[in-house]
């Protein structure tokens, strides 16, 4: 365990992540995970490491560290103009970062989530069996000014790995995605059902917790109101309102609203890549 | 005998989850509820190497899996013949009986004369009440360790504030509607907070992290300032003594089958 970075500037929302939290749903605690499985993963692929390792996910920006060892580390998922030292450094592919060097996040150029790790991982608390962050429940804190972070070893590696453009996901801000049809599919008129299917959802506002969706309102024969079931990441509710929300890593792990069904998991990055105004049509599976 | 059980209604939700669906009421049934619990106590015991994890609510379980299995109507079929056969012996649910005390005195009882007013009690009488029951504990949820109680005594119904508070502590005991509950962490909320129990619900380094589970019945007792301090300083002691709120009905223990 070495000191890594600290913390200068916390930017929009920082947190460690891992592949998640499993086996606690039934007393309530969300899985939590990283957001965009696909960039985590590549992150932990291009250095060779553990692939439950934690990274550290960073939302649109913002964010400034100083680097406290030298070390290797690769960005990945969304480019967010990210600097070392002034100079730009590319995502993708791994680099060095050396003692006393200033590594700054701007703002989000194609998606909105990005996922910094270094060669080893981080190195960090586990609680209930995982590294992932999720404050709501005391399970690790978020980026702070001023917080270290520690990573599991020093490096080894000297050369830089990084992975051929054919394979780098591209985060488009008009997506399409398949979903899982919902047990609830009959408390909709035949219309919502259909309107939801044909129309393009504009993304409001989101967080780890759900995104906030904007477009034609879907209707209900009776209401949305259910006796409260399971929900998981992915799933889509929709509340009395009719705008949907999308469940996402840190969903809530059961929800009294009626859902219209659940985003097929090889897609749910492209959903957490969107950014405000991002758009996204429903197709079934 | 087993040849009457009710097969539950079973849809695939996604790569790795089936919902079984028990009855299709918009109340909440202990009958179904009983089945719920039953079931997940069989899948549990079923383990199938690719089990996750089960959630229960009031009329379903959801089973999660570790992998996308390849057959899931293989699976569904499974729990579905060994439901059939799942032999229903009252005595062998499991019955935790969980004890909370509660401190109903100022100043942890907000909003107890907003009760008091909206049913026309007195302070004694809504503490007689909210005591008097044995709540079923249906599901956890909402926050980690977060209990969705059986119903409350009618008589103790009082809406929800019109502006939820920005943090309601870590312990207090609620009223919101016709529900009742403990929050097991600070958290915003618009329940009438008319108490506040020195008990741990959610305590990460623990032993036993949860101290409720599905399942389990509930009764909450009045104690005194002196008394709520006196269990939170033996708590701080040793966190793993809150299991001497909970008894076991020994003659009801689960049997193995």
């Amino acid at each position: 365990m070495i000191p890594l970075f600290k913390v200068k500037k916390a930017g929009v929302y920082g947190s460690i992540q891992d592949r998640g939290r499993h086996g606690y749903q039934r007393f309530g605690v969300p899985v939590s995970g990283a957001m965009d499985l696909k960039s985590y993963q590549l992150g932990h692929y291009i250095l060779g490491n553990n692939s439950n390792s934690p990274s550290l996910e960073l939302f649109l920006g913002g964010q400034e560290f100083e680097v406290l060892h030298d070390h290797r580390i690769v960005m990945t998922g969304a480019n967010l103009e990210a600097t070392l030292d002034g100079e730009p450094v590319p995502n993708w592919k791994s680099f060095l970062v050396f003692s006393g060097q200033v590594l700054r996040f701007a703002r989000p150029l194609d998606g909105s989530i990005a996922y910094l790790t270094p060669e080893g991982g981080f190195y960090s608390e586990m609680l209930l069996g995982s590294a992932s962050v999720y404050p709501k429940g005391l399970l690790g804190t978020p980026l702070k000014k001023g917080m270290i972070l520690y990573g599991n070893r020093a490096h080894r590696g000297k050369f830089q790995t990084g992975l051929c453009f054919s394979e780098r996901p591209e985060f488009d801000q008009q997506v399409e995605v398949e979903v899982w049809r919902s047990p609830h599919e009959h408390l909709f008129t035949k219309d919502a059902v259909e309107t939801f299917f044909t129309s393009t959802y504009t993304l409001k506002t989101g967080d780890r917790m759900g995104y906030l969706l904007e477009g034609p309102q879907l209707e209900f024969i009776k209401g949305s109101d259910i006796l409260s079931e399971a929900t998981q990441f992915g799933t889509i509710q929709v509340p009395n309102s009719g705008q949907p929300i999308i469940l996402m890593a840190d969903a809530q792990t059961i929800g009294g609203y009626a859902t219209i069904g659940k985003i097929a998991q090889a897609d749910l990055w492209k959903v957490a890549q969107l950014k405000r105004g991002g758009e996204v049509r429903f197709k079934r599976r | 005998m087993g040849s009457q059980r009710i097969q539950p209604q079973a849809m695939v939700t996604g790569e790795k989850s089936i919902l079984f669906k028990f009855g299709d009421h918009e109340k909440v049934d202990q009958d179904t509820y009983h089945d719920v619990l039953r079931f997940a106590e069989m899948v549990q015991k079923d383990n199938h190497y690719l089990l996750e994890e089960i959630v229960p609510s009031y009329q379903t379980v959801t089973v999660y899996f570790k992998k996308e299995p390849a057959e899931m109507e293989e699976i569904i079929q499974r729990y579905r013949s060994k439901w059939k056969n799942y032999r229903q012996i009252e005595e062998k649910m499991s019955a935790r009986k969980i004890t909370i005390p509660v401190c109903y005195e100022e100043p942890y009882s907000l909003d107890i004369e907003r009760v008091m007013k909206q049913n026309t009690l007195s302070r004694d009488e809504v503490i007689a009440l909210h005591c008097g029951t044995t709540y079923t504990v249906y599901m956890i949820g909402f926050l980690p360790g977060f209990p969705y109680l059986g119903k409350l005594d009618g008589r103790l119904a009082t809406p929800r504030l019109h502006t939820p508070r920005l943090q309601v502590e870590k312990g207090a005991v609620g009223i919101g509607g016709h529900q009742t509950g403990i929050y097991p962490l600070d958290s915003p909320g618009g329940w009438n907070i008319i108490g506040k129990s020195p008990l741990d619900l959610f305590h990460p380094m623990r032993e036993e992290p949860f101290f409720i589970q599905a399942g389990d019945q509930l009764a909450f007792y009045p104690i005194t300032m002196s008394e709520y301090r006196t269990i939170r300083l033996e708590l701080d002691k040793g966190s793993d003594s809150i299991q001497r709120f909970i008894q076991t009905d020994k003659r009801s223990v689960l049997r193995e089958d």
